[in-house]
């Protein structure tokens, strides 16, 4: 506890393709609390479509207006992933991580029928090895993804399109158990664990 | 000790979960249902299955440790469809992503509500390490009265009383009413000797309860007491009520009242309950825990002393404590030092023990616990 002198969770370089190239499986984008916690929204927006209104509507029925004034406030918290492009800023507070894993869970429980749906198809296909994208759900999923990405994230040409098909669906079938009760403590144990490494 | 025999069942798209189970008395003072001698029957998708309360326990442990380390995997590689769950010694459940949620989600709906608890089976014991005797010296109990005519007042214990200008933080609340009595080890007269309340509670007829150092409970509580709130909020530490109308009066305790305001407390005596806390190999302390509420609760029942007499505050806490930690594991697992976290709570009972210290908590998960939740209250913003 004292480990944590402040309650910033501190600017972090997530050096991209060095580590990215050594192990190809392993995401370094979710080594950062901050990276991860934009990521499951971003996976979130391209599921369901979700503009940043819905995210504040749905940060204001849990009662954490405080930390998401107006969609520039999000666009702020979620600039701090080290991923992103452009400038902004670069800490994020253990509170601001906090509201934000709370509503990623409770759109995650919004959404958690189409999450569903998504998944049903996916497991319908995977074992066939065919394609997902003949799924119209999947395939505008991953096309959202990878557009999103390649739009807000830096680094993107680093990164291929099936290691991202892969970051994709390990972030949908993540959403999936962060819907379930207690999903937000599976969620916040989860930023922990990867962003040191175990 | 009266256990009634209630079912249960929990739902989910690809799992059904029923089950039959013993309540504990103990369940009134806890946020949780505590269960006892269960049997379940499971359907996940096409696979079912009947066991009792080890088998569910298992598989309990199976599903969230799988759950734990899929979602705390880094690998995107192969996206796993199959999903195998080995519990018990030889069996094996192979799921689908969405069964496996299903099942997830049933379990953890099961395990929010309900707590089982453990029997206490010699065959269990050679898994142990080495075993940890602790004293909880059940340190005074309370008698009082209050004069006949009053109208009946009911008495909450000081602690679940939220700070007025913030939201409760359960475990905050508890730490403060442990502090007195953590590090120190304070003469059983003197950590029992009734202290004025902070804030006078005032109650409508104006009676004031002096009940700082013990919970004031009939000792026909377990029957007459009413159950702590089942809305009450998993964190908070349980309130007893009671109605003094329905106290036996100890006949060697008249009391003179102090003026009309104060019902004074006695310290009749000292009771000591033993307790054998496993010091298991693997920091599986929440099991640790759940064999230490058994314990108690077994000492409870063959004394045949009266629950109002021999479960203090204290011990009320420690239970609520233990529901705490085993609540937020969470808050715990993003701390580096939490792998000794058993150890640690064993040295500390260990010496405790050797000071004859008068009270015991899990003190280095429950300070641990309170550490962080403090300051980072994730469950408190919901």
């Amino acid at each position: 506890m004292s480990s944590r002198p402040n309650s910033v969770i501190q600017s972090e370089s997530v050096s991209l393709p060095s580590i990215f190239m050594d192990s190809p499986d392993i995401a370094p984008q979710l080594q950062s609390i901050k990276a991860h916690l934009d990521l499951a929204l971003l996976a979130l927006e391209a599921l369901t479509g979700i503009s940043s209104d819905a995210v504040l509507k749905t940060a204001q029925r849990l009662g954490l207006e405080e930390f998401f004034g107006d969609r520039l406030s999000l666009w702020r918290m979620r600039q701090s992933s080290p991923l992103r492009k452009g400038k902004g800023r670069k800490n994020l507070d253990i509170e601001e991580a906090q509201a934000l894993t709370l509503v990623i869970c409770s759109l995650a429980r919004q959404y958690q029928g189409k999450i569903r749906q998504a998944i049903a198809k996916l497991e319908q296909l995977s074992p066939q090895k065919q394609s997902l994208h003949q799924e119209p759900i999947l395939a505008d999923y991953l096309e959202h993804f990878h557009q999103l990405y390649c739009e807000r994230m830096m680094q993107w040409e680093a990164v291929s399109p099936s290691y991202l098909e892969k970051l994709s669906l390990k972030l949908l079938v993540d959403l999936l158990f962060y819907s379930a009760p207690n999903g937000d403590r599976r969620l916040w144990i989860a930023l922990w664990d990867h962003s040191l490494g175990r | 000790m009266s256990q009634l025999l209630q079912s249960f069942s929990y739902h989910q798209p690809e799992c059904e979960l029923s089950l039959q189970a013993k309540v504990s008395p103990l369940s009134q003072w806890l946020p949780q249902t505590i269960l006892a001698e269960l049997n379940f029957s499971l359907r996940v998708g096409n696979s079912r299955l009947k066991g009792n309360q080890q088998l569910l326990e298992e598989l309990i442990v199976a599903v969230a440790n799988y759950v734990e380390g899929y979602l705390q995997s880094d690998r995107v590689g192969e996206l796993v469809s199959r999903h195998q769950i080995s519990y018990g010694r030889w069996r094996k459940l192979e799921l689908t992503t969405l069964q496996l949620f299903d099942l997830h989600v049933v379990l953890e709906e099961f395990t929010g509500q309900c707590q089982l608890l453990p029997k206490i089976r010699a065959s269990i014991r050679p898994a142990w390490l080495g075993m940890v005797a602790v004293l909880i010296a059940v340190v005074g109990v309370g008698t009082w009265r209050v004069s006949s005519g009053e109208t009946p007042v009911a008495v909450r214990p000081e602690v679940p009383q939220p700070l007025l200008d913030s939201p409760p933080v359960p475990p905050k609340a508890s730490k403060d009413s442990f502090e007195p009595t953590k590090k120190t080890t304070p003469a059983p007269e003197k950590s029992a000797q009734p202290q004025p309340l902070k804030p006078a509670d005032p109650i409508s007829n104006g009676t004031k309860i002096q009940d700082e150092a013990i919970p004031l409970t009939s000792p026909t509580a377990p029957t007459s007491g009413e159950p702590s709130d089942p809305a009450m909020i998993p964190e908070e530490p349980p309130a007893i009520s009671t109605n003094p109308a329905q106290v036996d009066p100890v006949p060697n305790q008249p009391q003179a009242r102090t003026g009309s305001v104060s019902a004074k407390i006695k310290i009749v005596g000292m009771r000591k309950i033993t307790v054998i806390a496993p010091n298991t190999e693997e920091p599986d302390y929440v099991k640790a825990i759940a064999q230490l509420n058994a314990q108690l609760e077994a000492k409870l029942d063959r004394q045949k002393v009266t629950i109002s007499e021999t479960i203090p505050r204290e011990l009320v806490l420690i239970l609520t404590a233990v529901k705490v930690a085993n609540k937020q594991k969470l808050w715990l697992r993003a701390e580096p030092n939490q792998d000794n976290a058993v150890q640690q709570m064993s040295a500390l009972l260990q010496e405790v023990l050797n000071q004859n210290s008068s009270i015991v908590l899990p003190a280095g998960e429950y300070e641990l616990l309170l550490q962080i939740a403090e300051k980072h209250p994730l469950g408190g913003t919901k």
